[in-house]
């Protein structure tokens, strides 16, 4: 089931763990980077910079795919808001009837085939698109780490090109330099027993608006109703390549797939720029509705393919924040889409 | 543009984002309901399209053309933004948040 891609890009990530094995010995007398300086470019241009960086790390660009969590599946169903929903927001999704939705998880790997039980396929992805009642959609695009592996676009960038440099000291120095990556390199990121069983984080922080007017910074987050529950790398090791969508669609049968949505509200001095680590876990929570994932979608491909999620596709009743990397991560998800719209026509495949 | 600028002021005008000097005439599109007010328009070289975002969320606005682009800002609720084309040709404005959002712009 391995493809000649997946073996570069697996090999470019144990190479990164390889090389943080060896920065964590060297950590104490690694020399620090110079702080990141603004580019002077645009945002475009630092979008760009990052989609090519992925590109090198991940053997891209694959034809018709995204440039990262390019294996994913898509789901439809329903959310039902809840009724302390209106208490945070006045956004029409989240306090009136029903809203039907669409789902897709995904694997972290910019590489088509990626195995679900690889290392290179975790932390995983969740994005949600709510079909508005009116015409219409809005955005929820999150991951299964709580926090980010930079704190600013431009550190961001430097992550990427560090991962992708022919010289492992690069990344070793990155580490050593930046708390954030270390701490997203290190974090356990075990395989979860299925989609259904990973809680999945909405990174970046937004402002909330209710009715009367009042705001609140808050940042997503989703709980499965199953119950988070996770493989052992031992029995990651066995399962097959593809089990995460044999799993779901054995899950189907029995029964709606469910999450809770949640936003995790700020407390005074948490910060709302900048999103690499989290907010304490007892920060107050609203739970926001449940969502009900009921079938499998019918052609799946295309519609993968022409469907793109992005953090700031938003409603009245819930603003972004000033944090930078809403704007890098929506402008490097349109490039990605443009570009696989372009190739798209190449790929036949059933990821 | 000093002159865009003033009137704008004067106006009680949200400040126009000038993307480049409006030297011909001004036609305006207001992005509303994830929409541009219309599929085409046809303009003359040097003309100004003037985007209005009438939603009450972000929009933003890019033409990825060989010899014309550009790239705007994120656009917020009410902020107008002048995009002014300087050459003949066929163009694609599209929005960057919202992919469904299409105007084909006409230069003769």
């Amino acid at each position: 089931m391995t493809r000649p891609d997946d073996r570069r890009a697996g090999a470019l990530i144990r190479r990164a763990a390889a090389v943080l094995a060896v920065s964590t010995a060297w950590f104490g007398a690694a020399p620090a980077l110079a702080e990141d300086k603004p580019a002077g470019t645009s945002q475009t241009q630092l979008a760009r910079d990052i989609v090519a960086g992925l590109d090198k790390v991940f053997g891209g660009p694959h034809k018709g795919y995204r440039t990262a969590h390019s294996k994913g599946i898509l789901l439809d169903g329903t959310f039902r808001p809840s009724k302390d929903a209106a208490s945070l927001t006045r956004a029409e999704h989240l306090t009136g009837g029903d809203v039907d939705v669409t789902v897709r998880f995904s694997n972290f790997a910019g590489v088509p085939h990626v195995g679900d039980n690889t290392g290179d396929a975790n932390p995983k992805g969740m994005a949600i698109k709510f079909l508005l009642p009116e015409g219409g959609s809005t955005d929820i695009v999150a991951h299964s780490f709580d926090g980010f592996a930079a704190q600013t676009p431009e550190e961001f960038r430097r992550f990427v090109q560090a991962l992708g440099s022919s010289d492992p000291q690069d990344f070793a120095d990155h580490l050593a330099a930046h708390p954030a990556a270390k701490r997203f390199i290190d974090a356990p990121k075990p395989a979860p027993v299925s989609f259904a069983t990973e809680a999945f984080y909405g990174v970046n922080a937004f402002s909330f608006t209710n009715a009367a007017g009042e705001s609140r910074f808050g940042k997503y987050r989703l709980v499965p109703v199953a119950g988070v529950a996770h493989l052992s790398a031992a029995e990651a090791a066995a399962k097959d390549p593809d089990y995460l969508s044999q799993d779901m669609a054995e899950r189907l049968e029995d029964g709606p797939v469910q999450f809770r949505l949640l936003v995790q509200l700020a407390g005074e001095g948490d910060p709302i720029t900048r999103a690499a680590f989290p907010w304490p876990e007892d920060r107050e929570q609203v739970e926001l509705g449940v969502l009900s994932l009921t079938a499998l979608a019918a052609d799946s491909v295309a519609r993968q393919r022409e469907l793109v999620f992005t953090p700031l596709s938003l409603v009245g009743g819930i603003a972004p924040s000033d944090d930078p990397m809403l704007i890098t991560r929506t402008r490097s998800y349109r490039m990605s889409y443009s570009r696989r719209l372009t190739a798209g026509a190449a790929a036949t495949d059933n990821h | 543009m000093l002159r865009l600028v003033t009137c704008a002021a004067l106006c009680g005008f949200t400040l126009p984002i000038v993307v480049a000097m409006a030297a011909g005439h001004m036609v305006v599109i207001d992005q509303i309901d994830r929409m541009f007010d219309r599929k085409a328009v046809a303009i003359e070289e040097g003309d100004t399209l003037r985007f209005t975002n009438r939603d009450e969320f972000l929009h933003q606005i890019y033409v990825e053309t060989d010899g014309f682009s550009f790239d705007s800002d994120e656009q917020a609720p009410g902020e107008v933004i002048d995009v002014t084309f300087p050459r003949r040709g066929d163009y694609e404005v599209r929005c960057g948040i919202h992919p469904r959002m299409s105007l084909a712009v006409s230069v003769e």
